[in-house]
C-alpha cells in the first residue's frame, strides 16, 4: 500500500473542491452572464438588465409561472401517490401479480418520454384519440371523455411518466429497514393498516419526501411532455417558454430565455433547500444495522384482492395500452383513427433502419451512456460517502455545488455547456465527450439522491467499527459500504444509463453529425414530419434498451432489490 | 552540184522538224483535250461528294446555331464566354482536388430529401466527401454564428430556408459567387451579389380534411365563419418565422383593410390552435384532429395525399400560392472554396434540380425542369406562384409576431 504524505492529504479536499467548482460553475457562469449581456456571449455587447425587465413586463409571465407550479406539483403528487402504493404492494406484500408490476413500469421508464407523450396523444386526443372515439361511439355523446390537450391532461401524463422514478427511489427503502421494528409492532397486536401508518410509512417517509422533491424538480424542468402536449394546447410552462425563445424564434432571444431560466433556477434552489432540510432530519431513521437480515413480507389477508386490483388497474391504465398503441401506430403509413388497419406498412421500420446515421448513433449512445454512468456513479458515491460519513472539510459546500446543475433545466444546461466547450477549448466541442460532460454535471446530484437515503440507513457503527479495527478508507468502502449499498448503487447506475440513453433536451444542442446519438436521430426524423417513423424508432429503442437491461441484469445490476429474494 | 546537195539537207530537216512539231502539237492537243475531259469527268464524279460536304457543313452550321441558341449563345462573344466557363470549371476541379476533400453542409432540408443529390454529386466528384448535418433553420443560424464567434471550424455551405438564411446574409457571412448555373434562375431566386441562390421551393398552402370537409372555404371571409371554431390548426405566427412572415407578406397582396378584418375575425370566431412545426399542421389535418390547417408545406400535403390520407390543399380566392425557398450559400470562412463552388454549380444545374424534383415530394426552384414534382405539375400551369417574404416581413417579423400575440393568437 502506498502512503500519501499528510500535507498533501490535507490539501486533497481543497483540490477536489477547486476542480469541481471550475467544471460545475463554468457553464452556469456563461448562463448568468448571458442573462445580463445584451448580445450572445463572445460578441460585443454591454451589461444590461433589459432582459429581466422584458421578462418582468411579459404579460404572460404570471400565467406561465402558475402553469409551471400547478403542473410540477400535480405531476409529482400523482407520481408519488402511485409510486408509493405500488412500491408498497410490490416490495412488502404478497399481492398476486406483483412481479409483473415490477417490470412494466421499467418498460415505460425506458421509453423516451417524447414517445410516451405521443402515445398518449394517440389515445386521448379529443377528436382522434382511440379512447375518446370509443367513448363517443359507445355513449353517442359529442364531448370527448378526456382531453389530453389541457393542463390536467399534461399533468396526468407527466405524473404517470414520473411514477417509475418515484417507485424506484421509494422501493429500496421498503426493503432496507429492520424487520424487528415491524415484528415488535405485530407482536404488540397491531393490525395491517395500523402497522402501515405508524411504523412502515414513517420509516420510508424520508425516501418519499426526497422522491417528491426530486419528481417536482424533474417536472419543473421537463421538456418533452410540455412540448408535445402543452404547446399544441397553448399551455406554456417555463421550459417550453425558454425553448421557444431559444430554438423556435428567429433570431433567438438568448437574453430573455436565460432570464427565464434564472427564475426557474430560483424555484429549483428553493426546492433543493427544502430537500436538504428533509434529508438532514432523515438521520434519525437510520435503521439498517449490522443485525438486520431480511425484509418482512406483509400478509395482506382480506386486503389481498384490493392489492391485485390496484396493480392490475395500474397496468391497464399505463404500460399496457401505451405499448399496444405504439405497436399499432408504428405499422401505419399515416395516423387517422377512421382508417385504422387500412394503410398498414413496415416502411416506418425500414426508414428507421436505413436512416444513414443510425449505426453511428447507436454506437455513440452506448459509449456516451456507459462513460456517463461510470463517471457519475463514481463521483456521486465518493461525494455521498465523504460528506455523510467522513464529514470531509468543505463537504457540504461540495454537495451544494454538485447540486447546482440539478437546478438548470437540461436545455439551458446544454446551452451553458455548449458555450463553455466552445470558448474554453479543451477539444470537447463536437465530440461525444461534450455530452458526457453535460450528463455528468446533470446526473451526479441524482446519484447522490439515490445513495444518501440508503447510506443514512446504514448505521454509522458499521464503517466506524471497520475503521476502528484498522480498515483503511478504500478497504472500508469496498468491503463494507459498497456491498451494503450495492442495490442502491446499481439502481443509480441503471437509472443514469436509461436517462442518458433517452435524453433529448441536452443532446439536441450538443451533437454534431459525428457525435449524434439515438435520441437526436429520432428527433431529426421527428422534424421531418415523419412522426410514425419516430414511433417505430421508439419501439425499436425500447426493445434495444430492454436487451441492454437484460444484459445488465445478468451482470448483477438491479433497478431495485427483487422482492422474491426475501419472500 | 555539190552546193545544191548541201543546201537540200537543212530544208529536209526543217520539213521533218515541222512535221514532227505538227504531230507533236496534235498529240499535245489531243492529250490536253483528253486531260481536260478526264478532269471534267473527275469533277463531275466528285460533285455529289462536294455537295454532300457542303450540305453537311450547312447542317452543322445550322445545328451549332441551334445549339448555341438553345444554350443562350447568340454571338461569338457568348460562345467564347462558354468556352471560358468550361476552362474555369476544369481549373476549379483541379483546384478542388488540392483542397481538403471534405465539405460540411448545415442544412434545414431533410436529409432523406437531399440525399440523392448529395450521392449524385459524390459520384461525379469522388474526391469530395460530403458531410450533411440536418438541423432546424434557427439552429443553423445559432451554430454558424456561435462557431464563427468562437473561431471554431464551421460549415462550408448552408442549405437553409430563406426566411432564416437572409439573416446570415445580412450579417455578411456569405461568400459572393456568381455561379454560371444561377443564370438559369429568375432574379427573385438569386442575390444580386451572388451570395445565395434558391435551390428548393417551399410553397405554402392551406389544407383541409376531405372526410370532414366536403367543400373547403373559397374566401377569407368563409374561413373566419364561427362554424370552424376549434377545428383549425395554424403554424405559430407568434414566433417570427414562416407563419409570421407569410401572413405579413399577405398583407400587401390582399390589402390592409381586408387583411386586418380577416385576422380580427379569425382570432375572435375561430381561435386557431397554433403549432410550432409547419409539417405537423398537415399531419394533424390528415389524422382528422383538425378540419382545416392554415400555413403548411404544400409538399407535406401532397405527400400525405399520395399515401392515401384524406387531405388536400386549398387557397381562398384572394390568396395566391405564395412560395419561399431554401437557398444554397457558401460561408465566407470556408477553406474549400473551389469544392464548395462545384457543389453550388451542381445543385443548381439542370441535373441536380431534376434529382430534387424526382424526390417525393420536393419542388425544384429552377424553371422548366423535366421532373415529376415541379410546382407546375402539381398545382397546374394556370396557378402563378408569387414569392414571399416581402422585405418588410423579414425586417419586422419580430414586431409583427408580438402584435399577433396581442391580437389574441397563441398562449392560453
Amino acid at each position: 500500500m502506498y502512503k500519501i504524505p499528510q500535507k498533501i492529504r490535507l490539501l486533497f479536499p481543497y483540490i477536489i473542491l477547486a476542480t469541481a467548482t471550475f467544471f460545475i460553475l463554468q457553464p452556469a457562469a456563461f448562463l448568468l452572464f448571458g442573462s445580463i449581456w445584451s448580445t450572445m456571449p463572445g460578441r460585443p455587447g454591454e451589461i444590461t438588465l433589459a432582459n429581466y425587465l422584458e421578462v418582468l413586463n411579459d404579460p404572460f409571465l404570471g400565467k406561465v409561472l402558475l402553469n409551471t407550479l400547478l403542473f410540477a406539483l400535480g405531476a409529482s403528487s400523482v407520481a408519488i401517490a402511485l409510486g408509493t402504493v405500488l412500491a408498497l404492494l410490490v416490495m412488502k406484500t404478497d399481492a398476486p401479480f406483483r412481479h409483473v408490476a415490477v417490470f412494466l413500469p421499467i418498460l415505460t421508464f425506458a421509453m423516451p418520454s417524447s414517445v410516451e407523450s405521443m402515445s398518449w396523444t394517440f389515445l386521448l386526443s379529443p377528436r382522434t384519440g382511440l379512447v375518446n372515439i370509443a367513448f363517443m361511439r359507445l355513449t353517442g355523446l359529442e364531448e370527448p371523455l378526456v382531453n389530453v390537450y389541457s393542463l390536467i391532461g399534461m399533468t396526468l401524463v407527466m405524473g404517470l411518466n414520473l411514477m417509475p422514478v418515484a417507485f424506484m427511489i421509494i422501493a429500496p427503502s421498503f426493503s432496507l429497514f429492520d424487520r424487528s421494528l415491524e415484528e415488535m409492532a405485530r407482536v404488540s397486536g397491531a393490525g395491517v393498516s395500523y402497522l402501515f401508518r405508524k411504523v412502515t410509512l414513517p420509516l420510508v417517509a424520508p425516501s418519499i419526501i426526497s422522491a417528491f422533491i426530486y419528481c417536482f424538480i424533474v417536472a419543473l424542468e421537463a421538456f418533452d411532455t410540455p412540448a408535445i402536449i402543452g404547446i399544441p394546447a397553448g399551455i406554456y410552462v417555463l421550459t417550453t417558454s425558454i425553448y421557444t425563445q431559444m430554438v423556435s424564434e428567429v433570431p433567438p432571444r438568448y437574453g430573455t430565455a436565460t432570464a427565464y431560466a434564472t427564475i426557474l433556477l430560483a424555484i429549483s434552489i428553493a426546492a433543493i433547500l427544502l430537500y436538504s432540510i428533509a434529508a438532514s432530519k432523515a438521520d434519525r431513521y437510520a435503521t439498517l444495522s449490522g443485525r438486520a437480515t431480511n425484509v418482512n413480507v406483509l400478509r395482506l389477508g382480506k386486503y389481498r384482492y384490493l392489492g391485485t386490483i390496484l396493480i392490475l388497474g395500474y397496468l391497464f391504465i399505463h404500460p399496457i395500452p401505451l405499448l399496444i398503441t405504439l405497436g399499432i401506430a408504428s405499422v401505419h403509413r399515416f395516423w387517422n383513427p377512421d382508417r385504422l388497419f387500412t394503410n398498414l406498412t413496415l416502411e416506418n421500420y425500414e426508414k428507421f433502419f436505413t436512416y444513414p446515421v443510425a449505426s453511428t448513433a447507436v454506437m455513440n449512445s452506448i459509449i456516451v451512456s456507459i462513460s456517463s454512468v461510470t463517471l457519475t456513479v463514481a463521483i456521486g458515491f465518493l461525494a455521498t460517502y465523504f460528506t455523510l460519513r467522513r464529514n470531509m472539510r468543505g463537504g457540504h459546500i461540495l454537495n451544494s455545488l454538485l447540486s447546482i446543475p440539478l437546478a438548470l433545466p437540461p436545455i439551458v444546461l446544454a446551452v451553458g455547456v455548449f458555450w463553455s466547450v466552445l470558448y474554453f477549448d479543451i477539444g470537447l466541442y463536437g465530440t461525444v465527450w461534450a455530452l458526457v460532460y453535460a450528463y455528468t454535471l446533470r446526473y451526479v446530484p441524482l446519484v447522490i439522491r439515490f445513495l444518501s437515503g440508503p447510506m443514512l440507513q446504514i448505521h454509522k457503527d458499521l464503517d466506524e467499527s471497520a475503521i476502528l479495527y484498522g480498515g483503511g478508507v478504500v478497504r472500508t468502502l469496498t468491503r463494507i459500504t459498497l456491498p451494503l449499498l450495492w442495490g442502491a448503487v446499481s439502481a443509480a447506475a441503471l437509472y443514469v444509463f436509461i436517462r442518458t440513453f433517452t435524453d433529448l433536451g441536452i443532446a439536441v444542442l450538443l451533437v454534431t453529425r459525428e457525435s449524434t446519438v439515438l435520441s437526436t436521430t429520432l428527433f431529426a426524423l421527428w422534424n421531418t414530419g415523419e412522426k410514425l417513423t419516430v414511433v417505430a424508432g421508439g419501439v425499436v429503442y425500447v426493445f434495444f434498451l430492454l436487451l441492454l437491461l437484460l444484459v445488465a441484469y445478468r451482470l448483477g445490476f438491479r433497478l431495485f432489490e427483487q422482492p422474491s429474494r426475501y419472500a | 552540184m555539190s552546193g545544191s546537195a548541201t543546201s537540200r539537207v537543212p530544208v529536209l530537216a526543217a520539213v521533218a522538224a515541222i512535221i514532227v512539231s505538227i504531230i507533236a502539237a496534235g498529240y499535245a492537243t489531243a492529250l490536253v483535250q483528253s486531260i481536260q475531259a478526264d478532269t471534267a469527268r473527275a469533277v463531275k464524279d466528285i460533285q455529289p461528294a462536294i455537295d454532300d460536304v457542303r450540305n453537311r457543313l450547312n447542317t452543322l452550321e445550322r445545328m451549332v446555331a441551334l445549339y448555341a441558341k438553345a444554350a443562350g449563345i447568340e454571338s461569338p462573344e457568348a460562345a467564347e464566354k462558354l468556352i471560358k466557363e468550361r476552362e474555369e470549371l476544369r481549373a476549379r476541379i483541379e483546384a478542388a482536388r488540392k483542397e481538403s476533400g471534405k465539405l460540411v453542409i448545415y442544412g434545414s432540408v431533410d436529409y432523406p430529401d437531399i440525399k440523392s443529390v448529395l450521392d449524385a454529386f459524390q459520384a461525379r466528384y469522388p474526391f469530395i466527401q460530403i458531410v450533411y448535418e440536418h438541423m432546424r433553420p434557427p439552429e443553423v443560424y445559432t451554430r454558424i454564428t456561435s462557431e464563427l464567434s468562437a473561431n471554431k471550424p464551421t460549415a462550408d455551405l448552408v442549405l437553409v430556408s430563406h426566411t432564416t438564411g437572409i439573416r446570415l446574409a445580412n450579417e455578411k457571412r456569405y461568400l459572393p459567387y456568381a455561379s454560371p448555373e444561377a443564370a438559369g434562375f429568375p432574379d427573385i431566386f438569386r442575390d444580386k451579389n451572388g451570395e445565395w441562390t434558391g435551390a428548393v421551393l417551399l410553397p405554402i398552402a392551406f389544407a383541409y380534411n376531405t372526410d370532414k370537409v366536403k367543400t373547403p372555404p373559397t374566401s377569407l371571409d368563409q374561413l373566419t365563419d364561427p362554424q370552424w371554431a376549434g377545428k383549425v390548426i395554424m403554424h405559430d405566427i407568434t414566433l417570427g418565422t414562416t407563419g409570421t412572415q407569410y401572413l405579413v407578406s399577405l398583407r400587401d397582396i390582399v390589402g390592409e383593410a381586408k387583411w386586418n378584418q380577416f385576422l380580427e375575425k379569425l382570432a375572435r370566431n375561430v381561435k386557431p390552435v397554433l403549432d410550432i412545426s409547419v409539417s405537423t399542421v398537415a399531419e394533424k389535418v390528415a389524422s382528422g384532429e383538425y378540419h382545416i390547417g392554415l400555413i403548411t408545406n404544400l409538399h407535406d400535403v401532397v405527400r400525405l395525399k399520395m399515401q392515401g390520407a384524406p387531405i388536400d390543399y386549398f387557397l381562398p380566392s384572394e390568396v395566391p400560392l405564395l412560395t419561399t425557398f431554401s437557398h444554397i450559400a457558401i460561408i465566407n470562412t470556408t477553406k474549400n472554396p473551389n469544392s464548395a463552388k462545384l457543389f453550388v454549380d451542381y445543385i443548381l444545374s439542370q441535373e441536380g434540380q431534376t434529382i430534387i424534383g424526382n424526390t417525393p415530394v420536393r419542388f425544384p426552384a429552377r424553371p422548366n425542369i423535366p421532373a415529376r414534382f415541379t410546382l407546375e405539375n402539381v398545382v397546374g400551369p394556370a396557378v402563378k406562384p408569387a414569392i414571399y417574404p416581402s422585405d418588410e416581413a423579414v425586417a419586422k417579423a419580430r414586431d409583427w409576431a408580438a402584435k399577433f400575440k396581442e391580437m389574441g393568437f397563441g398562449a392560453q
